[in-house]
């Protein structure tokens, strides 16, 4: 039965509302930042939010949350013990395996792909069937199905190295307004302080003339199209409000040192901020992990790397009550293989690779599935990534086997028919 | 900077020694009838060889023989991969290395198969390198955890530990003189110590070693050895393009001793290959060494201080060579690749078969003494 259909004008970003809100961000950004107190009192959220870490080119799931030490293929390094009695991780996870209790891993995925180039869009996407439309990734599918929240900030939001910009392709047939938008190594869109020249008044007036010019460019044209403009015009003004969020100096030197200087630690203390500011789906990138060689001394600087800001993260959130909150997740397109190369690399490996998530919706402090003794295959029930995003809409009070996209009129499920959602990591 | 030139001198295949695992460090025990390696699996493989070396085959026998090679069992009790062997001088011990920082020392009588002595946590994870002074009183080890500690080799009683100047110490080698360590880290940085006093004396940069790739710490001196009279160091690594695949150029640094100076630096491949992982120095004065490559390239190469380019190249290319030992005659050469499949074949995996890569050995005739134009 696919009812209630998601009518995608009952969330559709309208700007003047957008706009409303705009005076309680300015309030907010007026007050200290991160203060959890402030922002529960002020945005009154209860709205879910995400944060997805994405870890491009594939973590060794036996380097990290799978370890298999002393086997054949265990490689050099050893398992420690966590928080959780009976659950180990990789020695490269020491402050990870410290907010053990608050975390769920999943050590049983088995997936399609074995290539980036498709195994990305796949994932990200959720694998569906394929019905000739390209489906959205999961960071627009969430902003799309929980709403506005109110926090007026762009609801998706993408922190990544290198460049930025709005990323429309992640929308899919949801229409480019569902797009992420990327900044760039943290940083803001350029061009975000207002002209000195400029005055509010004079600001205001030239937005409502674009804003009459963009009414008039809509009539007779599809109103996707025409709304995502002005929701970038949107998001621009309220960033402009609100460009203290992205004032590096105003974290504190211990926040610092504890996630640590490089770009993924500055990133997640970025994202941080971002979600404590509401922000309601925030996707963290790293780059790099395509360890195809030297993988064992890569990942003494890879996991450690990403050990680090994501176990201060889970203990702020958890501190905070924000865990409550925000779903956690933090995975790749596949794992790596058993098999380690004359390179001393491990190559792409869908068969049999973990992730982790921790959060809203989610048990604490398990670990879901299992694999063979020396981490080949998966001994129990195989999760694809279709389990994964129904257990995550779940985890988010979607009702993924009722929900259904409305595309033009044609139903479509937001997640695969033939998965369901993995009861045993569902509070 | 210097090239590749094409080989002046012939290396002739003696044998390829099968293995059952990955391996990443081949010695020979002194007297040359033991032929040791350490074991990706966490074992000390050993095989019983001719003291005098393998036979040399009849000229119209083309292809190599190891059935003159017996294998003995390994020697078992690390943990992880072992990473590091060492013999001392006098012959009679084996030293032993593991990623989890065991630290072993065994008898080399074969019959023997329990450590003399040992540490179950000598360094705090990954115990890197070993190295012994000439007159085998001092044993330095490095690892991952940044320490520099000196042992009896005697009795496993530590004698001093201090910090080896960086983050992550990949190699170490004492001088012939006896009096000095030099040690190099995952930065480029090579740092020379007073080996008694533990004092600092340089620091040598070989920072080109060292790439920073995302989040990614790529490079590092892989290893440190001294000529004869100690006069010339050689750091081998790469000069990193990339993390992820981490390739880069194989390259072996030659450092003036007495200044530092970098007298020349060899590069042994183009920016989509590998490193250097070892180099040896032959008593007739030259440099051994082993680099890998992508994909499935790799070299054993000859190399005199002064020339312009390796005096000997291996002439087919050696899979992703990560070892080489020299036998104790000094005319054969033990070199250790890599043979099997990059790994992400999925039928195999739903058939229950997947096997593991091995490490096969190769051993060769070195090329005639005197001088090479």
């Amino acid at each position: 039965m696919l009812q209630p259909h998601c009518q995608s004008d009952q969330h559709q970003f309208s700007r003047r509302r957008w706009l409303g809100t705009a005076a309680t961000g300015t309030a907010a950004a007026a007050l200290p930042l991160f203060d959890p107190a402030v922002h529960a009192t002020l945005l009154q959220r209860s709205a879910k939010q995400v944060l997805f870490i994405w870890l491009d080119g594939g973590i060794s799931q036996l380097e990290s949350w799978d370890p298999k030490p002393n086997t054949e293929f265990g490689g050099p390094f050893r398992a420690i013990s966590t928080s959780v009695p009976g659950i180990h991780l990789s020695e490269l996870l020491p402050q990870t395996a410290q907010q053990m209790q608050h975390l769920a891993i999943v050590r049983s995925l088995c997936t399609q792909d074995n290539a980036h180039s498709s195994g990305v869009d796949r994932i990200q996407r959720g694998d569906p069937q394929d019905r000739g439309v390209v489906y959205p990734y999961f960071g627009s599918a969430v902003t799309k199905l929980l709403g506005p929240n109110a926090s007026g900030l762009p609801p998706y939001v993408w922190i990544k190295p290198l460049s930025g910009g709005f990323m429309h392709k992640d929308a899919g047939f949801l229409g480019p307004q569902y797009g992420s938008l990327a900044f760039g190594d943290g940083k803001p869109p350029q061009n975000l302080l207002q002209h000195a020249d400029v005055s509010d008044r004079f600001l205001q007036e030239r937005m409502d003339i674009r804003a009459f010019a963009d009414r008039q460019y809509a009539r007779g044209r599809p109103a996707a199209s025409t709304a995502a403009n002005g929701f970038v015009y949107s998001m621009g003004l309220e960033l402009m409000q609100r460009r203290q969020l992205f004032d590096e100096s105003t974290f504190s030197s211990a926040d610092v040192q504890r996630y640590g200087t490089h770009d993924l630690g500055r990133h997640m203390l970025l994202a941080r901020r971002m979600l404590e500011a509401g922000v309601q789906f925030v996707k963290v990138n790293s780059y790099g992990w395509d360890t195809h060689g030297d993988n064992f001394n890569g990942s003494l600087s890879l996991v450690r790397r990403f050990d680090q800001p994501f176990a201060a993260l889970i203990s702020d959130l958890a501190a905070s009550g924000l865990l409550d909150q925000v779903l956690v997740i933090a995975m790749s397109e596949f794992g790596r293989t058993p098999r380690v190369n004359g390179h001393l690399g491990r190559d792409h490996w869908p068969e049999a690779w973990s992730l982790c998530m921790a959060g809203a919706g989610v048990r604490r402090g398990i670990a879901v599935g299992s694999t063979s003794d020396q981490g080949t295959w998966v001994t129990s029930e195989p999760y694809d990534i279709g389990h994964m995003f129904h257990t995550w809409f779940t985890a988010l009070g979607i009702n993924s086997r009722e929900v259904a996209w409305d595309n033009h009129g044609q139903p479509l499920p937001i997640a695969h028919e033939h998965c369901h959602p993995v009861a045993e990591l569902l509070v | 900077m210097h090239g590749i030139h094409h080989s002046q001198a012939e290396l002739r295949a003696l044998a390829k020694i099968p293995t059952s695992c990955q391996l990443s460090l081949l010695r020979y025990s002194l007297d040359g009838s033991l032929l040791l390696a350490a074991g990706r699996d966490g074992r000390i493989h050993r095989w019983r060889l001719p003291s005098a070396g393998l036979p040399v085959p009849a000229a119209d026998v083309k292809s190599a023989d190891a059935s003159v090679s017996e294998v003995l069992p390994p020697l078992a009790g690390h943990n992880g991969w072992v990473s590091s062997l060492e013999i001392s001088p006098d012959g009679l011990w084996l030293i032993s290395a593991d990623t989890w920082g065991r630290l072993a020392c065994w008898s080399l009588t074969p019959t023997v198969e329990r450590p003399q002595w040992e540490h179950a946590e000598a360094h705090a994870g990954w115990l890197r390198a070993l190295a012994m002074t000439p007159d085998g009183s001092c044993l330095a080890s490095c690892g991952a955890d940044g320490m520099v500690r000196l042992w009896n080799p005697a009795d496993g009683s530590l004698l001093r530990q201090f910090s080896g100047g960086g983050q992550d110490l990949y190699s170490v080698a004492c001088h012939p003189d006896g009096q000095r360590l030099a040690v190099g880290d995952l930065r480029g940085g090579i740092h020379v110590f007073d080996l008694r006093a533990g004092k600092h004396l340089t620091t040598w940069d070989a920072a080109e070693f060292y790439k920073l790739s995302y989040i990614q710490e790529v490079g590092g001196v892989r290893w440190l050895a001294w000529n004869g009279d100690g006069s010339v160091l050689a750091a081998a690594g790469c000069i990193p393009e990339n993390g992820g695949f981490v390739q880069g150029v194989p390259s072996l640094r030659l450092i003036n001793a007495a200044d530092g100076a970098v007298l020349q630096q060899l590069k042994l491949g183009d920016n989509q290959e590998g490193f250097v992982h070892q180099v040896l120095w032959h008593p007739e004065d030259y440099w051994m060494g082993v680099c890998s490559g992508q994909p499935g390239r790799g070299r054993f190469f000859l190399h005199r201080t002064a020339g312009e380019a390796p005096f000997c190249l291996n002439p087919q290319p050696l899979a992703n060579c990560h070892s080489a030992a020299l036998h104790p005659l000094g005319r054969q050469v033990a070199v250790l690749a890599n043979e099997g499949t990059y790994g992400q074949q999925k039928s195999m995996a739903k058939e229950g078969i997947y096997p593991a890569n091995t490490s096969p050995i190769h051993v060769f005739e070195l090329p005639a003494p005197g001088p090479v134009s």
